[in-house]
């Protein structure tokens, strides 16, 4: 059984419509990468899916239930951002002890070692915290609250390089001694890429890749060489992505090619390897280095 | 896997205790309050009269009420039930485990606790009045006590807690509201002020109009029925808002 699973589901705020008849599922006990560009709808379809907003049309099922005002659906999913909003009154120490309360799953030792590791007192108070800080303590709630859907919205925002690192090989760690569905959204591609299984990749209102991260890296090849010889050679393919670092051009096609192209392009000179999944990301959503540039050379021409 | 499933009443009350470990400053609000009323304004409410008729006879009439306490602990119950409506209080109840049901039940429990708090502390204040004018005008009042009339005394405690927790419905239905529309501002406007032109205004005829259907009553138990049908309107109207609020939701 999915764990999620969406048919034509739609969400407009007023006149503006966020997700357009989005169909997909969400497997369970798989760790899913949501990506896509600055308000695509990630953040709406998590809420969603928590139940904290409801769809404005179509099905939405969350552990076979519709989420919004389902007690299951809340009491087995743990959505974590960094507009949590936890009491003024209450210090960390008490929020672990109000988790204890109301997650059955909730490791309160875990909990515990990795505050102190963070170097986070209990006797903190959550609005003192910097913005690191907070998203470190939200994030160890997340993990330690071990939902069988959890859901992280850009979990790493102000947290530095090393509580960043940290953050993916505890979620690792935990999620292989305790499998569970995770949702994982961020930008930082790169970072996240040896942690995910599946990536979901929201476009235009839709869901432009769903599938797995090797799918999406198959997806793509990438072809580095003298830029007068790649016109010669790999015109026919469609062209993603073109960048230059020194004297070699690096172009990303499309992976749409025979045997014997392969043996021509390598004859020619032409380096053909894989692409990682962040570069294919890119690559699929526009963020080619240079895309802004074009606005202010086109600015310059007129 | 997906194993844990609660019960609604069982959620309402962790929910209910989650509230009360987080807002006990609302409780700290009303001592303070009430010691400001104590302290500061009852002596404005003290009135003292002298009516002289020649020689032989004269009197001297103190008039002592605590009416600034029972004000003010209204006015508080009021804020409460408008506070208890930000945003801020549902997504603190929404990071943990709840939906719309239990989150509004919690809060209702939450009411009637605060309603206990605020009917007895201030029924009690009363007698703080009296000790107060007891020391200062060095007299002895005699007025239905605990002791001398037990059953009037645990009825002004009753009404008392029945009003405040009204007041804290009608701050907590007003507050659903217009956190559903903004519009509802214009329109509360409106009615406040129509509600006080035919209130307050008409003196003369004191036996009519909307509070009067309240404080006019002389049975305790239609008092009851008539505060406990309101409150289950308000509370069936604020749950109906609530009920399709969305959460953290810019």
């Amino acid at each position: 059984m999915p764990a999620i699973t969406l048919k034509n589901v739609t969400k407009s705020y007023r006149s503006i419509t966020v997700l357009n008849q989005l169909n997909l599922e969400i497997r369970e006990n798989v760790i899913t990468g949501l990506v896509g560009r600055n308000g695509v709808g990630k953040t709406t379809l998590m809420k969603m899916v928590a139940g904290f907003i409801k769809e404005s049309d179509g099905e939405l099922r969350v552990l076979g239930e519709r989420p919004f005002n389902s007690l299951k659906v809340s009491a087995n999913m743990i959505f974590i951002d960094d507009m949590m909003g936890f009491p003024d009154a209450l210090t960390l120490g008490d929020l672990l002890t109000e988790c204890d309360r109301f997650y059955e799953n909730w490791d309160q030792d875990l909990a515990m070692r990795l505050l102190k590791y963070f170097k986070l007192p209990l006797s903190l108070n959550h609005r003192v915290l910097s913005k690191g800080k907070r998203s470190t303590f939200n994030a160890v709630v997340g993990i330690a609250t071990r939902c069988p859907l959890t859901m992280f919205d850009e979990p790493i925002t102000g947290m530095d390089a090393g509580a960043r690192r940290d953050f993916y090989r505890a979620l690792l760690k935990d999620y292989l001694a305790h499998p569970r569905t995770i949702l994982l959204s961020s930008h930082h591609m790169e970072e996240m890429e040896d942690l995910l299984e599946d990536i979901l990749l929201i476009d235009g209102k839709d869901s432009a890749f769903h599938g797995s991260i090797t799918e999406l890296q198959e997806k793509f090849i990438s072809l580095q060489g003298k830029e007068n010889v790649l016109k010669q050679y790999a015109n026919r393919y469609a062209v993603i992505h073109k960048s230059s670092a020194g004297p070699l051009t690096e172009w990303i096609v499309d992976n749409d090619h025979t045997n014997l192209e392969l043996t021509e392009l390598k004859q020619a000179g032409i380096r053909v390897s894989a692409v990682s999944a962040s570069e294919a990301y890119l690559a699929m959503t526009g963020q080619t280095r240079g895309g802004v540039d074009d606005v202010f050379d086109a600015m310059e021409r007129e | 896997m997906y194993s844990t499933q609660w019960s609604v009443n069982e959620l309402a009350k962790r929910q209910f205790f989650l509230k009360l470990n987080a807002n006990g400053a609302i409780f700290t609000m009303l001592i303070v309050l009430q010691i400001i009323a104590t302290v500061f304004i009852s002596g404005a409410v003290t009135t003292t009269s002298m009516n002289d008729w020649g020689e032989p006879i004269s009197f001297n009439f103190t008039s002592i009420s605590n009416d600034a306490q029972l004000g003010l602990t209204l006015f508080w119950a009021f804020i409460v039930g408008f506070l208890l409506t930000s945003a801020a209080q549902r997504n603190e109840s929404f990071s943990f485990v709840t939906n719309r049901l239990t989150f509004q039940l919690a809060n209702f429990y939450f009411f009637c606790t605060a309603a206990l708090l605020g009917g007895v502390t201030t029924v009690l204040l009363g007698s703080v009045m009296k000790i107060i004018a007891m020391f200062r005008d060095n007299m002895i009042i005699e007025t239905a006590g605990l002791l001398s009339s037990p059953l009037d005394f645990l009825s002004r405690i009753f009404v008392m807690m029945a009003y405040t927790l009204l007041l804290m419905l009608i701050g907590y239905t007003l507050g659903s509201l217009i956190q559903w529309s903004k519009l509802f501002i214009a329109l509360f406007g409106v009615i406040w002020y129509a509600f006080t032109q035919s209130t307050f205004a008409v003196a003369d005829n004191e036996n009519s109009g909307l509070l009067y259907f309240y404080y006019g009553e002389t049975s305790i138990l239609l008092f009851t029925l008539k505060i406990v049908a309101t409150i289950a309107v308000l509370f069936a109207i604020s749950f109906f808002v609530t009920n399709r609020l969305e959460v953290r939701n810019p």
